[in-house]
This record gives structure tokens, C-alpha cells and sequence, in this order.
């Protein structure tokens, strides 16, 4: 895929730039539902701008991998960071909030969603918001929360747990975060 | 929900996110399952810091602990950090250094205060090296080493280094942009030169004989608080050839944001120093004396001078040393007022800020002096030193600043006692 490095949008003024502010896109979920974009915000997705720039999209844009809730929540993520006047600490802030609340369930639809629309900030957010819920968790916590069915042998599993010691003292007892 | 949500994510994704996990964390995702067993070996960081190994180290032996992760490890390390260490581990730094051919962003401190551990030569050979970091150790960089092509940020901490191999070390890296260098060991009091074409931070502390710069064009920060430079007996009179600050600063011409201790006004000041340099610092917007005696008149001159070269300053910064010599005094402060003749064009600076005020004479003429000039002046802002200075001294200093000539007429003035904030 092409890597595109785009600038932050804002203060241009470039008439392809205001352009894009006032062109909406339709976005089609995979359960058909529709959503309406500003193409400014929907091409900080690098998938959607390819799509945009190969003109594929023919005003309706599908994304058959994507459900309607997750996009609900990709296009209030796209349309801060392409908010005109929004402070890179401001949207730092949002970033924190945004992923905050999310259960882990809906964490992985949006960063799978994230990984296939090709938003590098979301994905490192969302990466980043899992890897901490998963601080500190025991293996058993980690299982049942990712749906994990262990394959290992009970004598297997103590012989391991043995060997890396050092990597289960102060792990959390288990507790729902 | 689908069964196994997390290992139906695309291998990219998952590396991703063990990639922010703390390295032990990743370590027990290798229980998980089969299927898991072997994910956490190619995590491209290893953080050995105190936070995982703190609570370790009095039940288990580090070195095997290192050892062992190293050995299962798959694919290039490009961070490793070691942040928990004394000088016992050091011996075995060897060992590990032969897995970090890849590593670009090398931290390692040694807790071993007063002692300076030999770091492996193998070092010299990571060509791979962005981000150097060292706390506590001996460097000597081998004859053939051929420098860090790709090396941008060097932190030296406690590091013991000869001064000369320090200037060849810079000269091999090309690529250096930003340095921080605080306290050489024992061996290094000796004369810095610094030739770094791209550097843009530079930050000194500790002792030093001499600094000079021979190619930093680019150097927008430095910071200097130094010790034991070299001074001459006294101040001989002026001779441009010899001056010292127009030499060093001729080298420096980027410079936004400096930082000088009185030691380093002192060396800057030792050849005598001109009214104005001849080339402005056009780029300079924030300027500090971390100490400086204003009743001397060499480091009253020096620190004029680069006030007066750089019309688009912003923001002064000063501390003051307080009364020495009262001998001295009466001539700064006379200097001073003769200075008042000379224009000195100040149209950008906002703000001042000074520590430390007792009210001297030559203090308050040195502060009028750019209360005069300083047609944009936004705040003045003096703390008076600790214990020293009664508050109606306050208000007559006060009195005395805000009834003086002023250029910018909606300058406020603010005289406040030391507070712990």
C-alpha cells in the first residue's frame, strides 16, 4: 500500500484543501448502514484516500469489513483529527478518552478496523490501550478474556511456569478490570 | 463474540501490541497456548529497567535471566535498555552486546557511583546505533573504530572518556544532532572541540579546560556549566584577534537558546570582550546566566555584548551572585551608567527575569539600563535574594525601577521575596 505522509490538515489554504473540507464521501458498513464524511477526514484513512485517489469509489464507498457500530466510531475518531483548529493536545486528550471507555471486544473491532483502513494513529492507540489492559494480568486472565483455549498439558504448563520464574512474580491476582 | 478473538488479529497487529507490552508480560503470553508459544521471542525491544527487574534481584540471578531471553530471542533487537544494573553485571555486557548488532537505541546504566566500569569494545561495532545513552563507565573507543554513521542522539552520563577521544567519537559521527554530556569522569578535564555539522542541542556539565566549535552551523541550543576553564591571571584589554567570544560564537551563528554558567562568561570574557559582535545572532530568542556576577565588569561586558548582538531576543534570564567585592561595585556600576549613551536595540524582549537580587548598585543600574532599551518589555519579573532583602528594601527598589526611563511604557514590574514553589 502506498505510505503517504500527509500534513496535518488546517491553516492551508490551497484550493484542492477546501475542496476536500466541503466534498463528502458516503461510507457503507457491512451492515449496510450509511454514514456521511468529509473527504478531508475520511482520507486521513490512507485505504479510503487510495480508493478516493483511483476513483473507484463512485460516491458510495463499501466497506464490507467493517460494521456499522465500529465505523460509528472510526468517523467520530477522523472527524477530530481533521477538525480545523483542533491542538495536537487536544486531540491527545480525545485519543485518551476515546479509547478509555472502550470493553475489549470493542477494542479489536476497531483495531482491526483501524489495521484494515490504514489509520496509523487510531492502530497505535488502540495497540497501545490493549497491551495496557493486559499489564500485569495473569495467563489465566488473558485467556479468558481473549477467548484463549490453552492446548498445554497440566504437567506442560507447570514445567514452563518453572522455567520463566521470574516473569510471574507480582502478577495480579485476578481481578475484572 | 468469536472464539480467540486476540489470535485471529493479523500477525502484524499482534506484534504490535506485544511490542508495548512490559517485556515480562510478554515473556507468560508464551503459556497461553501452543499457538502463542513462540510470539513474544521476536519483540524488537527488550527493557530490562527497574520496574521488572526491581523486585527480582534478591530471589534470582539477572545475568541468567538476560542471558536466557537473549538466547530465545528471534530477529533483530533494535532497543535495549538496562536501567537496573550495578557493577557486577558489567563483566557481562561482552556477551550481550554480540545480540545487539541491530540495536538502534542503546541505554545502559550502571549504578556504581565513584567507580567507572570498562564498557566493551564490542560496543564500537553496533553500526546500527541511533540513540546512545550511557550512565556510569569507561569509554575507549579503539584506533580502528569507524564512528556511528547513523548516530543521533548521545547521552553521557558519569561516562570517563579522554577528551580526545571524545573529539575524534563526535568527529565520527556524522550524523549527531543532539548531545548531552554531564560530568567526564577523571580523566577528562582536557580541550573540547566539537565538529558536528548537524548538531542542534548540545548540553555540558562538568569540568572542562577549554571548548571550542569548529563546524556546528546548525547548533540552535547549548548549554554550558562548566568548571575549571582556563583563565588567564587578569583581563588584558581587547584585541580582536585573540577574543574568545568572537571566536566561539562566530562558530555558533544558529544559536536560539543559550544557557552560560559564570565560569563559561568568565572563559568567553577572558580576552577582553568588544562593544558588539561584528555578525548579529539573528536567530537567538532566549538567553540565561545561571549565575553571574554583575559587579564585575568583564562578565557585565560579556553578557552585554550578547545582548546587544541579538536584536531578537526575547526572554533574559539571570541569576545573580550578590556582593563580593564592594570595590568592584562602584566601577560596575559607573560602567554601567556610561553604557547608557550607547544605544542597545532591543525591540523584541518581553520578558526579564532575575534571581537572587539584593539591590546593589550595579544591579540596579544593569536593570535600568535595559529597562531604558527594551521597547517591547512586557514583564520584569526580580526575585530578591534569600533572607537578604527586607521588604521595605523591596518597595525602595520598586520605587526607585518604576520611576526610571522606560522604553515600553506597559511594562509591568513585579519585585518579590525567594518562595519555595
Amino acid at each position: 500500500m502506498a505510505r503517504k505522509n500527509r500534513n496535518p490538515v488546517g491553516k492551508n489554504v490551497d484550493p484542492e484543501a477546501q475542496k476536500k473540507k466541503t466534498r463528502t464521501l458516503t461510507l457503507k458498513s457491512s451492515d449496510g448502514q450509511e454514514f456521511s464524511i468529509s473527504e478531508s477526514a475520511a482520507v486521513l484513512s490512507i485505504a479510503i484516500e487510495n480508493m478516493v485517489e483511483d476513483d473507484c469509489a463512485g460516491g458510495v464507498i463499501p466497506l464490507p469489513l467493517v460494521d456499522g457500530g465500529t465505523l460509528a466510531r472510526v468517523i467520530t475518531y477522523l472527524n477530530k483529527h481533521a477538525e480545523d483548529g483542533a491542538s495536537d493536545e487536544e486531540k491527545r486528550k480525545f485519543d485518551e478518552e476515546f479509547v478509555s471507555g472502550m470493553e475489549m471486544g470493542v477494542l479489536f473491532d476497531v483495531v482491526l478496523a483501524a489495521n484494515y483502513l490504514d489509520i496509523r494513529g487510531l492502530l497505535r492507540e488502540v495497540r497501545r490501550r490493549i497491551a495496557d489492559r493486559m499489564k500485569n494480568k495473569s495467563v489465566e486472565w488473558v485467556r479468558k478474556t481473549f477467548h484463549i483455549e490453552s492446548d498445554f498439558t497440566p504437567e506442560e504448563e507447570e514445567q514452563m511456569k518453572k522455567e520463566f520464574a521470574w516473569a510471574w512474580e507480582g502478577v495480579d491476582s485476578d481481578v475484572d478490570d | 463474540m468469536a472464539t480467540d478473538i486476540i489470535s485471529s488479529l493479523p500477525c502484524e497487529v499482534i506484534d504490535n501490541i506485544l511490542k508495548y507490552l512490559p517485556l515480562f508480560d510478554a515473556v507468560r503470553t508464551s503459556t497461553l497456548s501452543r499457538e502463542w508459544r513462540y510470539k513474544w521471542v521476536t519483540i524488537p525491544h527488550l527493557i530490562f529497567d527497574s520496574t521488572c527487574m526491581g523486585n527480582l534481584l534478591w530471589k534470582y540471578n539477572a545475568v541468567s535471566i538476560i542471558d536466557k531471553i537473549l538466547l530465545l530471542h528471534k530477529g533483530s533487537i533494535t532497543k535495549f535498555t538496562l536501567t537496573f544494573a550495578d557493577s557486577k553485571i558489567c563483566p557481562h555486557i561482552d556477551n550481550w552486546l554480540c545480540f545487539l548488532s541491530k540495536c538502534e537505541e542503546l541505554t545502559l546504566c550502571f549504578d556504581c557511583s565513584g567507580s567507572y566500569p570498562m564498557i566493551s569494545q564490542l560496543l564500537f561495532t553496533l553500526d546500527q546505533l541511533t540513540h546512545l545513552y550511557l550512565v556510569h563507565g569507561e569509554l575507549m573507543p579503539p584506533p580502528i573504530f569507524k564512528g556511528f554513521e547513523r548516530l543521533v542522539r548521545l547521552n553521557l552520563v558519569n561516562v570517563s572518556m579522554a577528551a580526545g577521544d571524545f573529539k575524534s567519537f563526535i568527529c565520527k559521527c556524522p550524523m549527531l544532532e543532539y548531545v548531552m554530556v554531564e560530568s567526564f569522569g577523571p580523566k577528562a578535564i582536557g580541550d573540547l572541540e566539537i565538529d558536528a555539522p548537524n548538531l542542534k542541542f548540545f548540553s555540558y556539565r562538568g569540568k572542562l579546560n577549554s571548548i571550542y566549535f569548529k563546524n556546528a552551523s546548525r547548533l540552535a541550543e547549548m548549554s554550558i556549566i562548566a568548571h575549571k576553564l582556563k583563565m588567564p591571571q587578569d583581563f588584558p584589554l581587547f584585541e580582536e584577534s585573540h577574543s574568545n567570544v568572537l571566536k566561539f560564537l562566530s562558530q555558533i551563528p544558529s544559536i536560539t537558546k543559550l544557557t552560560c554558567n559564570r565560569n563559561f562568561t568568565q572563559y568567553l570574557a577572558r580576552d577582553g570582550v568588544p562593544h558588539k559582535l561584528p555578525n548579529n545572532l539573528n536567530h537567538m530568542r532566549f538567553l540565561s546566566f545561571w549565575v553571574i556576577d554583575l559587579s564585575t565588569i568583564a562578565e557585565v561586558s560579556c553578557a552585554l555584548c550578547l545582548i546587544r548582538s541579538s536584536p531578537k531576543l526575547q526572554s533574559l534570564v539571570i541569576t545573580a551572585l550578590g556582593l563580593r567585592d564592594r570595590e568592584n561595585l562602584k566601577t560596575a556600576a559607573q560602567f554601567l551608567k556610561e553604557q547608557q549613551a550607547c544605544e542597545i536595540p532591543l525591540t523584541r524582549l518581553e520578558s526579564i527575569y532575575i534571581r537572587n537580587f539584593s539591590g546593589l548598585e550595579s544591579e540596579m543600574e544593569f536593570v535600568k539600563l535595559l529597562l531604558l532599551a527594551a521597547t517591547a518589555l512586557k514583564k520584569l519579573e526580580i526575585i530578591s535574594k534569600h533572607n537578604n532583602v527586607s521588604r521595605k528594601a523591596r518597595h525602595e527598589m520598586f520605587e526607585e525601577l518604576a520611576t526610571s526611563r522606560r522604553a515600553s511604557t506597559h511594562a509591568e514590574i513585579i519585585i518579590r521575596d525567594f518562595e519555595i514553589i
